[in-house]
């Protein structure tokens, strides 16, 4: 009888988190359908890295723009002017003088970039397929923890991790390991922003 | 000698002559004595550097490069593009086939040098900062901390690199950053950059053959479409571009071998037209078709006996021949008897001083051109003289059957000749000297390799095109550095890349400089290695006080130890364990052939109009492109011996003719030219080194002219109807040429044409002007 009742009372719980757990998936969708729908969008950015064999972080910063066709660019200012094009033709450095480079498809810089650019569509349907998602929820804000499905990129990449309020991204932390990752501070965000001609020459190809 | 009995010798030596050239032209493998590889019209002997590289590459492994683009409307068609790859790859036909989006190879390399990266990156490392240190002027005695910290200067400086973060897994084992400086190098090179692709699978492939030779043609492209086929099976909307040298060169080929037929066909018939207008019995004009024959029988003999290999442009631009043999059978039919009952000894013997004298003049200017350094000058110079003095001689011969049938002309109206019209005259005279002293002042020269054949436009743009999906960009500058060993050629590898940081700074130089050390930073590494005893204490200080954990470099570290204590490995090993690592793309960064190695590099600027000096023995394949150099000493040859031949000429008209009227019959010749040059000069043409053969040509045709107006000009009258025939037939003739595809032959003809029109006007206003002396 004592067993039954806590069959009963673990089905009980059961049911009463459905909801909770269903309504929380609703709550990401909108999240991930608000943050899309922030593109295009233009911010300044503070990239932080971690190395195993530096006591202090490498910085970097600069501007961050994406556009729903033109992709993702990265411009740093800091410490050099150079400009990140991640697009769905794939990776483009291009630097102060306008020299471009073009990345191997199979480039260990593609992995990184690429997946940023995923995230940062916020498609969450083509994330799912790609990622495992970890969603934690504090302080009046969240934090996503994407995770590759594919187990050579997961060994490359690490998590990449997202965090924000309501339909602002704060932070984007891609990590190896806690002593190897990539910070990304995300600030002066201007959602739905205007692209010029020559700022779409300029920063994307 | 009677009538008969001459008629019968006459016979007799045309038929032997016809049956021995028969005989001899139909025996002929033409396919190993006619060339249409456009090297071939190039000195074999040639020193200059560009052109070796140049036979090099034509002949070898860059220029037997394929590259391939299979594309499908819905996804890039990779099963279809593996069954294509497995039908090349199985065919003789084809030395190796790969995809070109296949890392194998690459991740092969960077694993080799990963593992070797001490004794094929550290010599030149260790060089490259010496070289720094010494242009500091520091003692010695600091070297060692100098290199710490300009070590961790640099590493810093990556570090702070987005790209950086593609290679933070090797840094403590390459705080040099080796291994990323060499893939930033690999990644200008540009062998593993991928294009804007789309849906398509690119291969890159190398044939066996040349593609200069049939093997390197027919057979590949029978393959490819065997290919083609093959993926069709497997994914039917299969689409396929490509493009190789062999391409070109076989287009090339057929269309020359069309211009041949074409041209010469053309120039007969634009020759007898002009006759059948100008003769009241067009048929007589089948009288010079034996003469014209035989003189290109004649050409065809004498060329191929003396030449044991000939490109195919020697046949194009003999078409000319016609042009001026059937002056010669002119100059006989049309010339009436003296008298009643002349003989024709005593008729033939009037004629033949100026038949003869203008047949030496052309023959001893072709002759001229024996001496030149292009083969192809030499051949045409053989040709035409070959084929003059057998028309000259066919002439006699065929005229000596029918020496009582001469031709009637219809008599065309001469200038008119009164004071006004004088007065015209002298005006145009002035005018043309004007138009000479001024356009000859304007003239500009450029000669291009690729003038010299058949331009394909469809095939230029198949080629960007391909290329463009093979990432290959037009920024980027191709050198080409020679030696006669692999270890001089990479020692003069040094010299060029510190030519290049000078005249450059700007630029990034990658190529094999990177992947090999020179023999002499390879020889000094131990003694290196000895002097640094105390550089890893120093990198770790300097390291640690820029925020680094000296403790996470012990990789490199350990193998920094290793390396000192190591037997340093011998250089050709080092070569041989290398090169069968380059394979792909990657082979063409080291060429060897001729006993010459090539060594390629790429920088990362754009072509640019100065060549390296002649010393670093370094070509930029731009240069290769026009050999603009090359040929510009050619033109200055050509000129030189152009001048010469005018003075010849000049000479023996002078010597036969007495000082003025000689003078009088050479200005004819050489003012023709100079108006013509003039002529080009004010329209704006860029000309090269065939508008220089036409000029001479023409100069050498303008004399048969001049020569025989000024024997057989009767006081009053116009110029003989010979004379206006036979330049009326030249210039038809290189009508025709000037309409030619290929633009060489296009230049010869305008020039030529120009240059026998602006004689014949001169030596008709010579007439008119001394008509009305006469008057």
């Amino acid at each position: 009888m004592k067993f039954f009742r806590v069959i009963v009372l673990c089905l009980l719980a059961l049911t009463s988190l459905s909801p909770a757990l269903r309504a929380e998936r609703e709550d990401v969708e909108l999240i991930f359908a608000s943050l899309h729908d922030n593109a295009p969008l233009r911010a300044t950015f503070a990239e932080a890295r971690f190395h195993p064999f530096r006591a202090v972080p490498i910085k970097l910063s600069g501007e961050l723009r994406l556009d729903p066709a033109h992709g993702l660019s990265l411009h740093y200012v800091e410490p050099e002017e150079t400009t990140l094009i991640v697009d769905d033709r794939g990776l483009l450095m291009r630097d102060a003088r306008g020299r471009e480079r073009v990345a191997p498809p199979d480039h260990r810089a593609q992995d990184s970039t690429r997946a940023l650019l995923q995230l940062m569509r916020f498609d969450y349907r083509a994330l799912l397929a790609d990622f495992t998602l970890q969603d934690t929820y504090a302080d009046g804000g969240w934090t996503f923890t994407f995770t590759p499905r594919d187990t050579d990129l997961s060994a490359s990449l690490g998590t990449i991790s997202v965090s924000g309020q309501a339909d602002r991204v704060n932070t984007i932390v891609m990590a190896k390991s806690p002593r190897q990752r990539v910070e990304i501070t995300v600030t002066d965000a201007t959602p739905r922003a205007e692209f010029t001609a020559d700022e779409i020459a300029r920063y994307f190809r | 000698m009677t009538e008969r009995r001459r008629h019968l010798v006459a016979r007799l030596i045309l038929l032997a002559f016809v049956v021995l050239a028969g005989l001899r032209l139909a025996t002929l493998d033409y396919g190993a004595k006619i060339s249409t590889n456009v090297i071939d019209l190039i000195p074999a002997d040639e020193r200059e550097p560009e052109l070796h590289v140049l036979r090099t590459l034509a002949n070898e492994q860059q220029a037997r490069v394929v590259l391939l683009a299979l594309s499908a409307p819905a996804a890039p068609p990779d099963k279809a593009a593996d069954a294509f790859i497995a039908t090349l790859a199985g065919d003789p036909s084809f030395a190796e086939v790969r995809r070109a989006d296949d890392t194998a190879a690459r991740d092969a390399l960077g694993r080799f040098f990963f593992e070797r990266s001490t004794d094929y990156l550290l010599p030149g490392w260790i060089e490259r900062h010496r070289a720094e240190f010494a242009q500091t002027g520091r003692p010695d005695a600091e070297w060692t901390d100098w290199l710490a910290a300009r070590t961790v200067d640099e590493l810093d400086a990556y570090l702070h690199t987005p790209e950086s973060a593609a290679f933070q897994d090797l840094i403590p084992s390459d705080p040099l950053l080796l291994l990323p400086r060499l893939a930033s190098s690999a990644r200008l090179a540009g062998g593993d950059t991928p294009a804007d692709a789309g849906n398509v699978v690119r291969i890159w492939a190398r044939i066996a053959a040349s593609p200069l030779e049939p093997e390197g043609q027919q057979p590949v492209f029978a393959t490819i479409d065997r290919a083609l086929a093959a993926a069709r099976a497997v994914t039917p909307e299969t689409d396929l571009r490509w493009t190789g040298v062999n391409r070109f060169a076989a287009a090339s080929e057929s269309r020359i071998r069309s211009e041949i037929s074409l041209l010469n066909t053309l120039s007969i018939a634009a020759v007898l037209l002009v006759s059948v207008m100008l003769i009241r019995r067009p048929w007589q004009v089948l009288h010079l078709l034996p003469i014209i024959l035989c003189s290109l029988a004649g050409a065809w003999l004498a060329v191929t006996l003396v030449f044991d290999r000939l490109h195919i442009l020697v046949f194009v631009i003999g078409a000319l021949l016609t042009g001026a043999a059937i002056d010669y059978g002119f100059h006989l039919f049309l010339h009436a008897d003296a008298h009643a009952g002349e003989g024709y000894g005593q008729k033939i013997r009037r004629v033949l001083r100026p038949l003869l004298l203008s047949c030496f003049t052309t023959v001893a200017g072709f002759g001229l051109l024996l001496m030149s350094e292009l083969p192809l000058i030499r051949h045409l110079g053989v040709f035409v003289a070959a084929g003059l003095c057998t028309a000259v001689a066919a002439a006699v011969v065929y005229h000596a059957q029918y020496p009582g049938k001469p031709f009637v002309a219809r008599q065309l109206p001469a200038l008119p000749a009164g004071r006004r019209a004088s007065v015209v005259w002298r005006g145009v005279v002035v005018l043309a000297a004007l138009a000479a002293v001024a356009g000859v002042s304007r003239l500009h020269w450029h000669d291009d390799i690729r003038e010299l054949e058949v331009p394909t436009p469809e095939l230029d743009a198949n080629d960007d095109a391909v290329n463009a999906l093979f990432g290959q960009q037009d920024d980027r500058a191709i050198y080409l550095t020679g030696g006669d060993n692999l270890a001089d050629a990479r020692t003069r590898l040094d010299a060029f890349a510190a030519w290049h940081r000078e005249r450059f700074p700007d630029a990034e130089l990658a190529g094999a400089a990177l992947m090999l050390p020179s023999p002499a930073a390879h020889a000094a590494l131990p003694d290196r290695l000895r002097e640094l005893g105390g550089f890893p204490d120093a990198l770790r200080a300097e390291l640690r006080e820029h925020g680094y954990l000296p403790e996470a470099f012990a990789p490199f570290f350990n193998t920094w130890e290793r390396t000192r204590a190591a037997t340093p490995s011998d250089y050709d090993r080092l070569v041989a364990e290398l090169r069968p690592l380059l394979v792909g793309p990657m082979s063409m960064l080291i060429n060897e052939a001729d006993g010459r190695v090539w060594f390629a590099s790429i920088s990362g600027h754009p072509p640019a109009d100065e060549p390296p000096p002649p010393e670093l023995q370094t070509v930029a394949t731009n240069q290769l492109r026009t050999l603009n150099r090359l040929f510009g000493r050619y033109r200055a040859s050509a000129l030189r011996l152009s001048l010469i031949g005018l003075g010849v000429t000049g000479l023996a008209v002078v010597l036969l003719y007495g000082p003025r009227r000689g003078l009088r019959i050479y200005a004819i010749p050489v003012g023709a030219c100079f108006v013509t040059f003039g002529v080009l000069g004010l329209a704006g043409a860029t000309l090269n080194l065939f508008h220089l053969l036409g000029g001479f040509l023409g100069v050498c045709l303008s004399h048969d002219y001049a020569i025989f107006s000024a024997e057989t000009r009767a006081p009053g009258k116009p110029p003989p109807v010979s004379i206006r025939l036979s330049a009326l037939t030249t210039i038809a003739s290189f009508g025709v040429l000037a309409f030619s595809q290929i633009p060489v032959i296009a230049a010869l003809g305008v020039t030529v044409g120009l240059s026998v029109f602006t004689a014949l006007a001169a030596v008709e206003i010579d007439a008119a002007l001394r008509s009305r002396r006469h008057a």
